[in-house]
């Protein structure tokens, strides 16, 4: 990782800009959402490997003692993920390497389920809390 | 649509608030198939996204020029050996790559 950071100060202008966007490891919310209205929700772990997010850290804190770059801001978000299914937020969550094992599947899909009876379009929601990061070239 | 990202468009809105990128050349590490890389295309320059997921730059590169709203190229490459000459980025953007 601080290779990479090396190799991005090389590459970098005099002045230039790094953004580094990512997750954290605060727990994301899982929901069920009829309209715009929140319906049901859970938090649940974030990061199946929290150890890369320290990693990151520890390695972009490196690049900033050594002089590489100074920070400048941050500015944390949640990044959205809707899906219509159980299925499909399983997918993703699969392709992304989330941890699954805290996702009520079957409680979410119940809901989906009742509110579909009623006639509301439900959608599952998961918002994950990232951080985007700016650093300017030394 | 069955999955959705970002449908708001946050993550680009964030990024484009808290950095300046008209007329800047930019390099994006960790592209991916070019998710994040789309929607802020049209804005710099010029784009190059890097991964190291082939099959992920390969989907990136095919998308149509028309739907990429920008001059965005995709190459495989290792962020730690970057195939590029010194200072030739104003904005390099690590997405969820380190």
């Amino acid at each position: 990782m601080v290779d990479a950071l090396r190799e991005v100060r090389r590459v970098l202008k005099p002045r230039g800009v790094l953004v580094n966007v990512r997750p954290v490891t605060t727990p994301m919310v899982v929901e069920v959402v009829a309209a715009t209205r929140t319906i049901w929700a859970k938090e649940v772990a974030s990061y199946s490997t929290p150890e890369d997010v320290v990693a990151a850290e520890a390695a972009m804190q490196k690049a900033l003692s050594v002089g590489w770059f100074v920070f400048e801001k941050s500015l944390p978000y949640d990044f959205e993920i809707s899906c219509d299914t159980v299925t499909d937020l399983s997918l993703y969550v699969q392709a992304r390497k989330l941890p699954e094992a805290d996702i009520p599947y079957e409680e979410m899909e119940e809901w989906r389920r009742e509110l579909g009876a009623d006639g509301q379009t439900a959608r599952l929601r998961c918002r994950r809390p990232w951080l985007m990061s700016t650093f300017r070239k030394k | 649509m069955a999955i959705q990202v970002d449908p708001a468009g946050v993550e680009p809105s964030a990024i484009l608030q808290a950095v300046d990128f008209r007329n800047a050349h930019v390099l994006e590490v960790g592209a991916g198939d070019g998710r994040l890389t789309f929607r802020y295309a049209a804005e710099p320059r010029s784009v190059v996204g890097i991964d190291m997921k082939e099959p992920e730059i390969r989907s990136a590169a095919k998308v149509p020029r028309e739907e990429s709203r920008g001059s965005a190229q995709f190459l495989c490459a290792d962020a730690t050996s970057l195939p590029f000459s010194s200072e030739a980025f104003e904005i390099v953007l690590l997405a969820s790559a380190l």
